[in-house]
């Protein structure tokens, strides 16, 4: 089941006019079978491995409770991450890496072709994976006790808001919040719906009309000029932006309808003034993951600077590897340890030019010329991750400069003008919360200034909304 | 035995009638505000909704649904009349028009008959096409013959429909319910024995004798039971109009079995009389008789290349909009 979709429409009042009604004990049946309905509507029997994985991870957890020693710990910790990997590896990298093999041995004249399975990818797989191991990680760090009512780890696993796409949640923050007694909240209901609403502004309007033109050059680069390549790529960076942020405005959104709050993922990425200031506002939850249960336990920083380089580069690659199992997501996730390595490498050369630059005296400029490297940085990095092929990113990659006509090869400019022109309302939003959250911002507005708001979105959402069907980027991964 | 009461506490009780009171004015304001946007941004209802609103208001007498077969003219055709304008001509005391579009089914003509019954328009007759390769896995089961949005618009039609179309468009209410994966997953059947799936059969290249013999089988062999979807939708349009002035002329479409028997042998003609017996059975049930053309054409007669379809040749069409004239007359 979509977020924009009708039967989600139709499922979420129902399931949040129950979850009110119900006597506080009795919620977590709700919510767990909603969530599971949720889930299956997609293919039934995918529930089966978030089952698996439910079970794994719930006994390993109990089993840790019981041992005080680490040793002893240990043992059910690596059953449980193998499990988990096992899984996550055999439905979503099993056939890439199969396929690798093959074409290696094909390059080198062995005609040797590796097996493959005939499975799809499961929605979310990547999202709840993650989430189980952190909590058999917490269990077995002793950061959090196990928890012993199977049902409310069942929603733990599979809390619908934020099951498919994330936000990535931590056992220490969802599972208390989940035996929690929620009263009916109407300013809290209120600001989940408005969040909701922005989010779907976000997705529907500003993020599918970019998908039109982005797709329409990305699928055949060929046809195209550098010009339109370029603009295509700046819109997919605020393509992806606006669908995965989306998403989870969504998310968080209609979990604060039920009381709960998730955790923030996205802070104003494309404002960042370094690449390391970038991984700590996009997809906050997954980089706090990778910093917390791989970068930190592989020594973080606090070692020599090969080893530190090797951290970096390691937690980078296995990011782009979370995305996909494809080339280009590899390389999407190397060049981002690259431009980190990069950016350590050049510390004392960059400030040396600013002190010649005397850049530090005007420091809105520089703070405008690092956005503007970092923001460039990242969307050439995006060519890599929205490309079909890793030779169709090399493509463009080597275009981007080769002619300066737009449009020229069937591109509507009127809908160019119109990406243009929903980018708008992004824009404001980020200059507002460069102060305070657009909510609160909105909150201390006269009555009229904010419903004015709301039915714009509502309008807007109707009447500038694409009907085309497109997928939220990020329930492939 | 303990009374279940709902979990709402006088206080917050009246909290969350604050709150729907306040949603429910929102929905109010969006519903007034949205009615001259609606005009300004009027939705795109789909042709074959509009198109049985303006033979109401015409006063159609006839009303000729059909797919791909209708309007298909042979390049080497000297006249090229297609199968409407022939019946149109042969039949000049009654106006006949068509809702008819590739790949066109009985299971989105028995919504527009609900539809044409909701509208209060009853037409003196209807002719219904049954074409019988639209059950096979090829037809049935492919994504782009669905037709969620006729069904949905057929299904809903109304001035709040109409007012809010554009957002259930963008809500995806006409999202395709059959994905491609399903569809090339799909078994294939010749009779009741397994085949293959639909990703054995569409990607073809070629016309030889083994790629013919597959597709003929993909197209007609297998065996239509009397619960198929699209039985199941000619059984309701009959019991629709079965006490009704409107008269329902159900024919089986012509098929090029010669073609067929030349692949697949004597075989392929008693599976299309089988096929064409199941669905006479079922209409006679209900009081109708039908047409069965299936294999009263020679192959000359029909108009195709690469791989065989219902199209016909002026011929073929000459003959089917006489047989149909004579069904309408004779009735009437």
């Amino acid at each position: 089941m979509l977020f924009n979709s009708i039967e989600f429409l139709l499922f979420f009042p129902v399931v949040a006019a129950l979850y009110f009604a119900v006597p506080h004990r009795y919620r977590w049946i709700l919510l767990l079978v909603a969530s599971y309905f949720f889930y299956m509507c997609w293919k039934p029997e995918y529930a089966i491995l978030m089952i698996i994985s439910t079970f794994i991870d719930y006994w390993a957890a109990l089993q840790m409770g019981r041992h005080k020693t680490k040793k002893k710990r240990k043992k059910y910790l690596i059953f449980s991450l193998v499990a988990n990997f096992g899984l996550l590896f055999s439905f979503k990298y099993f056939n890439f890496f199969s396929g690798s093999l093959t074409s290696i041995f094909q390059h080198f004249d062995l005609a040797y072709n590796f097996p493959t399975l005939k499975v799809l990818v499961p929605v979310g797989i990547s999202f709840y994976t993650f989430q189980t191991i952190s909590y058999g990680i917490d269990v077995y760090r002793g950061v959090k006790e196990p928890e012993r009512h199977l049902g409310i780890f069942a929603l733990y696993v599979s809390f619908f808001p934020q099951l498919v796409a994330g936000p990535i949640e931590r056992s220490t923050n969802l599972l208390p919040q989940l035996r929690q007694e929620h009263e009916f909240d109407y300013a809290r209901i209120s600001n989940g719906l408005k969040l909701a609403l922005w989010g779907l502004f976000k997705k529907i309007v500003i993020a599918d009309r970019l998908a039109i033109v982005v797709n329409q050059v990305y699928n055949n680069p060929a046809e195209h000029s550098g010009m339109t390549l370029i603009i295509a790529t700046y819109f997919f960076a605020i393509q992806i932006l606006c669908d995965f942020s989306g998403y989870s405005d969504i998310a968080i959104g209609t979990a604060k309808v039920f009381g709960v709050d998730l955790m923030m993922n996205f802070n104003r990425p494309y404002l960042s003034k370094s690449i390391s200031e970038f991984w700590q506002r996009w997809h906050i939850s997954l980089s706090t993951w990778f910093k917390d249960y791989l970068y930190i336990p592989l020594g973080g920083n606090r070692v020599s600077a090969w080893k530190l380089y090797r951290n970096i580069m390691i937690v980078f690659l296995l990011s782009g590897l979370w995305h996909g199992a494809n080339w280009t997501f590899i390389v999407w996730g190397i060049l981002h340890g690259f431009y980190l390595l990069f950016s350590l490498w050049t510390r004392k050369i960059r400030s040396s030019v600013s002190d010649f630059l005397q850049l530090d005296q005007f420091p809105m400029i520089h703070k405008c010329i690092k956005v503007f490297i970092t923001f460039n940085l990242v969307s050439l990095a995006w060519i890599f991750f929205r490309a079909n092929s890793f030779s169709d990113a090399v493509y463009i990659i080597t275009h981007l400069f080769n002619g300066f006509s737009i449009a020229p090869s069937g591109i509507l400019t009127k809908q160019m003008f119109m990406c243009c022109i929903v980018i708008v309302p992004l824009v404001i939003v980020d200059m507002v919360e460069r102060k305070q959250y657009a909510i609160d911002f909105l909150a201390a507005k006269p009555v009229w200034v904010r419903q004015l708001v709301y039915l714009v979105l509502i309008f807007a959402i109707i009447h500038l909304g694409i009907i085309e069907k497109i997928p939220f980027i990020y329930f492939q991964f | 035995m303990k009374k279940f009461h709902l979990y709402i506490s006088s206080s917050k009780d009246t909290k969350i009638k604050k709150y729907f009171k306040k949603s429910i004015i929102l929905l109010i304001v969006v519903i007034i505000l949205q009615i001259p946007l609606s005009r300004i941004q009027p939705a795109k209802m789909p042709w074959s909704v509009g198109s049985l609103i303006v033979y109401k208001k015409l006063n159609i007498e006839i009303i000729y649904f059909c797919d791909s077969v209708l309007g298909h003219v042979d390049k080497d055709d000297q006249c090229k009349d297609n199968l409407l304008v022939m019946l149109g001509k042969m039949l000049p005391q009654y106006s006949v028009k068509a809702v008819a579009s590739g790949a066109y089914g009985p299971d989105l003509y028995y919504p527009m008959c609900k539809y044409m019954i909701k509208n209060n328009y009853h037409p003196k007759v209807i002719i219904v096409p049954v074409n019988l390769r639209s059950f096979s896995s090829e037809w049935d089961k492919n994504p782009n013959y669905q037709f969620e949005e006729e069904k949905n618009c057929l299904a809903y039609d109304s001035f709040l429909f109409r007012l809010f179309y554009r957002a259930f468009q963008v809500f995806k209410l006409n999202e395709r319910k059959v994905s491609w994966n399903d569809y090339e997953n799909s078994p294939v059947y010749d009779g009741n024995v397994f085949a293959g799936y639909v990703k054995d059969y569409i990607n073809l290249k070629g016309a030889n004798d083994e790629n013919m013999k597959k597709k003929l089988i993909f197209f007609y062999m297998s065996s239509i039971s009397d619960k198929h979807r699209k039985i199941v939708s000619l059984k309701k349009i009959a019991q629709l109009y079965k006490n009704s002035n409107t008269k329902i002329i159900f024919y089986i479409t012509p098929l090029d079995y010669q073609t067929g028997e030349k692949y697949l042998g004597s075989r392929f003609k008693e599976t299309v009389q089988e096929n064409a017996s199941v669905i006479k059975s079922v209409l006679q049930k209900e009081g109708y008789s039908v047409i069965d053309m299936s294999v009263s054409l020679d192959s000359d007669v029909f108009s195709w290349t690469g791989w065989p379809n219902e199209h016909l040749k002026y011929e073929g069409r000459s003959f089917l909009a006489k047989m149909l004239k004579e069904r309408i007359t004779a009735e009437n």
